[in-house]
């Protein structure tokens, strides 16, 4: 087991690597350099000679000949391609062009709200799904099974930042029962220090108990949001395995042998229904960062999607390629611990 | 095309291959709903031009700016008084043409590898598999943004940016639909015949694994139309006057009245919803027709 768990792990280096070249291709396609796009209108070429000079623009692009003949081995990967990667290995995400801070120090600021709603949302959408597709399998083809099936295909057909405005707008405008967007209130958002920035987290360890309960209210709403689409495939999935384990031998047995129907369903076939929607679960963790941007946009919360979203609208390349290089990063590895675990989880998995 | 699906006992009801598809596809419920759908969606597309009280980019009304839903302006006016319905109409012809052109690209782009790599396996298969499983390590909304960030935003490097997003789906059932096919008797018979590699993969396994294809690709045609729309809603995708569905939304939302004139986003957000659903249902209705055996298995 722990060889084939090292063997899933190793293999995602050639992925990582590829995900690198991708990157790096990306931002080298981009009509005009680094150089170009911080200088703007005043670059003279003298000046923009000297800061591609400094940004190491005017060396070449994957090997260095020249470098080669100077410094030897070390020379010849002296190149922009190596030496990106090489700050990358080292947690170094270059700098912004347009607010003249390191891109990690706003990476780490960022990173924690994408956590927070994909948490709320995965929350959201595991204990609604998995009860839903119980039902509607226990029930299968009542009233019941039928509703729950169509809203369910009409929650992945769902384009989610339509559905934000219109909770925005429900819930928001026009109930005024929920905060339209951000983490917190301005008023809060300005005097409180976060620690973790986990809002939620930070209310209860600074004793802040107003704080925890203002992100909350602000979570709901970009939560549900976020969560419609999973919840959708969570059903689904939890219908059609707890229809198959229902209807296996060892059900029927258990059924023979005058076991409640509350027993059967939730101690006999549940538990064997679940590893298909565990691994279908882990699936939506990565899927939900795709989401996020949406979400975040929608919802003006301070996520990594939004950054993005930002980096993007004002060219600030540095932090569309940070915030991309590292959603591929995790989402990659969330992928693949999933594949371990569903390995782990399930006996008659044959690892090699 | 198919025999691969015919089972025994279906086969001795000497009924014809179509006619068997017809009446397992007017036997599945969700296929009938999502053919209506979408039937309905592309004669409206066709019709735009001639169906417009209105014209979608040029007619402004300054003096009905953001007016309500009424009989003159049935989902009401945007903020430029354009006529949020005849908008809406037109969107339909934006993103038909958005869904076929970039599914097609990416199935036939992403079949075509697929065989290859089915066919040629080694190194060539090792080399697709791992540039597929680079595509596939971003989730497809990013590297859809990514794509357009780049190459600049816009219709056509929307439609670029989607189909490269899907060009893995069918890689992998291209590939599979190879390794499951290779073996047979049919194929070793067109090899011994003297057909070419890409004469087998061309005229005998790929009409043999039509079916997934076709479900993948209508399924496709969905997730297309909200990629579109989620491009169109970042500002990265077709662009104003443009009337795009997303675009609309986006429009709405950045000027701020998408709360104060709801109808300028609700109304463009439940055409992609129910395009989207449309080809969702169509797709499962396919499946059922098509592709019996994992039918069975859902239900």
């Amino acid at each position: 087991m722990f060889v084939y768990a090292m063997r899933r792990l190793i293999a995602i280096v050639p992925v990582l690597i590829g995900i690198s070249i991708l990157v790096f291709m990306f931002i080298h396609l981009i009509p005009g350099d680094a150089a170009t796009i911080l200088l703007g209108e005043r670059g003279t070429p003298q000046r923009l000679a000297e800061v591609r000079e400094q940004l190491g623009l005017n060396k070449p692009w994957v090997f260095n000949p020249e470098g080669f003949a100077k410094n030897g081995v070390l020379g010849f990967f002296d190149s922009q391609y190596f030496n990106f990667v090489g700050k990358l290995l080292q947690g170094d995400f270059g700098v912004s062009l347009l607010k003249n801070i390191p891109v990690k120090t706003e990476l780490v600021q960022r990173w924690p709200g994408t956590i927070e709603l994909s948490i709320g949302a995965m929350i959201l959408s595991t204990f609604l799904g998995i009860p839903i597709g119980i039902l509607a399998a226990v029930r299968r083809n009542s009233i019941v099974d039928n509703l729950s099936m169509t809203v369910a295909l009409i929650g992945v057909s769902m384009p989610i930042f339509w559905l934000g405005l219109l909770l925005i707008y429900l819930f928001a405008v026009e109930l005024h029962w929920l905060p339209p967007g951000h983490r917190l209130g301005t008023d809060l958002s300005i005097s409180f220090k976060p620690i973790t920035n986990l809002l939620v987290l930070d209310g209860v360890l600074r004793g802040q108990l107003n704080v925890t309960l203002q992100a909350l209210q602000h979570l709901i709403l970009p939560s549900v949001a976020l969560a419609t689409i999973p919840t959708a495939i969570i059903a689904r999935m939890t219908r059609s395995a707890m229809l198959e384990t229902l209807n296996q031998d060892y059900v029927r047995t258990a059924r023979a042998k005058g076991l409640s129907q509350r027993t059967v369903v939730y101690k006999h076939a549940l538990r064997n229904a679940l590893l298909p929607v565990a691994t279908v679960i882990g699936l939506q963790v990565g899927a939900l960062l795709g989401g996020a941007i949406l979400t975040e946009t929608v919802f003006s919360w301070e996520g990594i999607g939004l950054w993005i979203y930002e980096g993007i609208s004002t060219r600030d390349y540095p932090i569309v390629q940070a915030g991309v290089i590292f959603v591929a990063f995790v989402f990659t590895l969330v992928n693949t611990i999933v594949d371990i675990s569903y390995a782990l989880l399930d006996p008659r998995i044959q690892y090699r | 095309m198919t025999t691969a699906t015919a089972t025994p006992e279906r086969k001795a009801q000497l009924e014809t291959p179509t006619a068997q598809i017809w009446r397992r596809f007017r036997a599945s419920s969700p296929g009938k709903v999502g053919g209506i759908i979408v039937l309905m969606f592309i004669v409206l597309a066709l019709l735009a031009p001639i169906l417009k009280p209105y014209d979608a980019f040029k007619d402004r009304s300054y003096r009905d700016r953001l007016t309500p839903p009424s009989t003159s302006h049935i989902f009401g006016t945007d903020n430029l008084g354009r006529d949020v319905a005849t908008r809406v109409l037109h969107g339909s012809r934006i993103s038909l043409q958005v869904g076929l052109i970039s599914v097609s690209l990416a199935a036939v782009v992403g079949t075509l590898l697929g065989l290859i790599a089915g066919f040629f396996r080694g190194r060539v298969d090792a080399g697709i598999d791992w540039g597929t499983n680079i595509l596939l390590a971003f989730p497809g909304t990013l590297l859809a943004i990514a794509i357009v960030a780049v190459r600049g935003p816009g219709l056509t490097n929307t439609m670029l940016a989607i189909s490269v997003t899907q060009i893995p789906v069918y890689v992998r059932i291209a590939r599979s639909m190879v390794y499951s096919l290779r073996e047979q008797d049919f194929i070793h018979a067109a090899e011994a015949l003297g057909a070419s590699s890409w004469r087998q993969m061309l005229v005998h396994v790929l009409p043999n694994g039509l079916s997934p294809l076709i479900v993948q690709s209508t399924l496709t045609i969905g997730t297309a139309t909200l990629e579109a729309a989620a491009l169109g809603f970042l500002g990265l995708g077709a662009q104003p006057p443009q009337p795009e569905w997303g675009t609309m939304i986006a429009d709405a939302f950045q000027i701020g009245v998408a709360t104060t004139a709801p109808w300028t986003m609700i109304f463009p957000g439940l055409a992609i919803l129910l395009t989207v659903l449309g080809f969702n249902l169509l797709g499962d209705g396919l499946r059922d027709a098509l592709d019996p055996k994992s039918q069975r298995a859902a239900k």
